[in-house]
């Protein structure tokens, strides 16, 4: 019964959450720190996501337990040919490219599940030149109500790349490209991937302390997942991109082109 | 009233300012380039065209990043600009496609002795097919001498070797306090291969058909900047620091290995700083050097005018406002010096220069090829398994010598 309650609170956020793809949106939300209510810009043009606050973090070891770990998260598909970002021309279609994701977040890291159709996965980068590889392109944009007119990247605007590495001898890494940030504070995140028959799963934990934010119910951040191919084993090449908001990957860094991602607390365990 | 009156004016200058243009041969100039660079093509062009009664060039300009790609479309469409500026890493391939025209015979008069003239950027097959337009010195060592100051070491010099390097770079690291002695950079031009030529290796063959990356003088050379990262601790290695772009800017660095070119983005930091050749390795001392040139396409119909705006752009006047810029060091040497009035604190290149013209060795081109931009990058991202420890550099040599292999096989076979 609560399962189902919490499912159809989130279907009422995702409904809502879809009106913000049609308009300009402002939004009146409470605040969970005190009574009053604050005013929210919406990006609008594109989707609006929701993390769920997870009262048990997820066991990062890349095997996604739908029924326990990431039941929370809504099941969120990139696969039509309209999600498809950078060169729609090299697309193989979805049985060959495309992912399904789950995300959540606790008081200290941010959660993302995902399945990546990609077949097969082609990978010979590491460090910054993974984006030449199959990879994950995340975009955080951490001050989006300051920054809303911002049209090119900041401190605040992390650009992340998750590798799943080439099941051999490169393994799964995480780079972030911009801003530039030590080390020793990426390696705090937890990352696995596994291959599959259809390519790869991975889970990541990224902390918010990389991201320099402080969670909390009802934060609405920018945010991009883009799910990048290569075709041919052998090469470095970015081939394609398919994207939760296809127009950013042909902005680079531009804000303006990102979604919304609200944190929110179903279960109201925060 | 007031705006139609308005409106009725700027027609009659636009009307004006076409009938000045129709009569004369209208060639269009393709260039890349900031906001500074178009500010100074703009300046070129503009000077050209005030002493022209029959010739009127336009200027189109896009960023780097667009710019080979657009170039292409318009060649596929049989829309080429008449004249275009060039880089290197893809005049090969362009020159092999016949999309440049054959400017043997209107270079003889050139005097090239008075130019930096890097055939590489310019000739394919013996013959001419670019004009000398600028320079970019690669490897050279900046130095942030406030960090040489208060370690109380004196500045690197010509007698600098690896090891004087190694030593300071000892004395100016503090990993604690984020300070580092050295960085050399892993792409080609930045530091890769001066340091392997310092090392008595080469990337290529002298006829530049076989990989030479698995040599022991090669390897040699991979090594010391295995050891910089991993063995000594004295640059920081590539999995220390994520999303920097220019690690000298921060301030934290001693020594960087750099181009030329970056000394404009350098020239407002808040410390001081100076320039030195790269310090000379067991077999040598190499800096590269690397050229832009000015192309004619084949699909002009205006070959003399496209060859009389070339003319001006690497002559006197059109080198001195390239100069006066301080975008880029002009090719022709007796203009270099105005180049410099821009940057008191770059006498140490000056100094490159001017001993290059003494023993020209100390300079040497970059290993262009076909398809060197595919090779390259699969250069930079298989050593990059070094780098980031992921294997010891004998290993990931082996691995680009295979890979970079087939590349040049593959387009020398087409």
């Amino acid at each position: 019964m609560k399962r189902a309650l919490v499912v159809l609170s989130i279907l009422a956020l995702i409904v809502l959450g879809s009106l913000a793809f049609a308009d300009s949106v402002t939004l009146n939300v409470a605040s969970s720190s005190s009574a009053s209510t604050q005013t929210l810009k919406l990006r609008t043009e594109t989707w609006t996501q929701y993390a769920p606050y997870f009262p048990q973090p997820p066991v990062i070891d890349g095997k996604i337990n739908l029924s326990d770990e990431w039941y929370l998260s809504p099941r969120y598909y990139l696969g039509l040919p309209v999600d498809v970002g950078y060169q729609p021309e090299n697309w193989e279609g979805q049985e060959k490219q495309s992912a399904v994701y789950y995300m959540g977040w606790d008081q200290n890291y941010f959660y993302m599940a995902m399945e990546v159709n990609a077949t097969p996965v082609v990978q010979m980068a590491v460090g910054s030149n993974m984006w030449q590889g199959d990879h994950i392109e995340l975009w955080f944009d951490t001050q989006m109500q300051e920054d809303f007119d911002l049209k090119q990247p900041n401190k605040a605007i992390f650009q992340i790349g998750i590798s799943p590495g080439n099941f051999d001898f490169i393994k799964p890494e995480i780079y972030v490209w911009t801003p530039p940030v030590l080390a020793s504070e990426v390696a705090k995140c937890k990352l696995a991937a596994v291959e599959t028959s259809t390519g790869y799963n991975f889970e990541v934990a990224i902390p918010w302390k990389l991201l320099n934010v402080n969670p909390e119910p009802g934060m609405l951040m920018g945010f991009v997942v883009s799910p990048s191919f290569t075709n041919k084993p052998g090469t470095l090449s970015q081939d394609v991109m398919i994207s939760s908001s296809p127009k950013s990957p042909n902005n680079w860094g531009n804000p303006q082109f990102f979604g919304n991602l609200f944190l929110i607390d179903p279960l109201n365990k925060f | 009233m007031k705006s139609n009156i308005m409106f009725l004016l700027v027609v009659i200058l636009s009307l004006a300012m076409s009938l000045t243009v129709i009569g004369k041969t209208n060639i269009t100039f393709m260039v890349w380039g900031n906001i500074f660079e178009i500010q100074a093509y703009q300046r070129m062009v503009d000077k050209f065209n005030q002493s022209q009664k029959d010739v009127f060039v336009n200027l189109q300009s896009t960023s780097w990043g667009a710019y080979f790609q657009t170039l292409q479309n318009r060649i596929a469409a049989n829309n080429a600009p008449d004249v275009f500026v060039m880089d290197g890493a893809y005049f090969d391939n362009f020159a092999k496609e016949g999309v440049f025209y054959n400017l043997t015979n209107l270079m003889k008069d050139i005097d090239l002795s008075k130019y930096y003239f890097e055939p590489t950027a310019c000739e394919y097959n013996g013959i001419f097919y670019g004009a000398p337009k600028d320079i970019t010195i690669g490897g050279i060592l900046y130095y942030n001498k406030n960090l040489f100051d208060k370690a109380g070491l004196t500045y690197p010099n010509w007698d600098w070797t690896w090891q004087d390097w190694l030593d300071a770079a000892k004395k100016l690291t503090n990993i604690d306090a984020n300070k580092w002695g050295m960085y050399i950079p892993t792409y080609g031009e930045g530091g890769l291969y001066q340091i392997i030529w310092g090392a008595g290796g080469h990337i290529l063959n002298s006829d530049r058909t076989q990989f030479t990356l698995t040599t022991p003088d090669t390897l040699k050379g991979l090594q010391f900047m295995y050891d910089v990262r991993y063995k000594y601790y004295v640059n920081p290695s590539e999995s220390y620091m994520q999303g920097l772009s220019d690690p000298f800017m921060t301030g934290n660095f001693g020594t960087v290995l750099g181009l030329s070119s970056s000394i404009v983005g350098y020239k407002s930091l808040p410390f001081k700083w100076g320039i030195a050749p790269i310090p000379k390795g067991p077999a040598g001392r190499y800096m590269s050097i690397n050229q832009l040139s000015y192309v004619v396409s084949a699909q002009s119909k205006n070959i003399k005018a496209d060859w009389q705006f070339i003319e001006f752009l690497i002559g006197p006047e059109g080198q001195k406002i390239m100069a006066e810029n301080g975008q880029a060091i002009p090719a022709l040497k007796s203009v270099v010096p105005v180049y410099f009035d821009n940057f008191p604190q770059a006498t140490g290149l000056l100094d490159i220069l001017n001993k290059s013209n003494e023993d020209p060795s100390i300079l040497r081109d970059i290993p262009f090829t076909l398809s060197w931009y595919e090779w390259e990058n699969m250069l930079e991202s298989t050593l990059e398994y070094a780098w980031t420890n992921t294997m010891n550099p004998e290993k990931a040599a082996s691995m680009a010598q295979q890979s970079c292999q087939k590349i040049l096989d593959r387009a020398l076979k087409q």
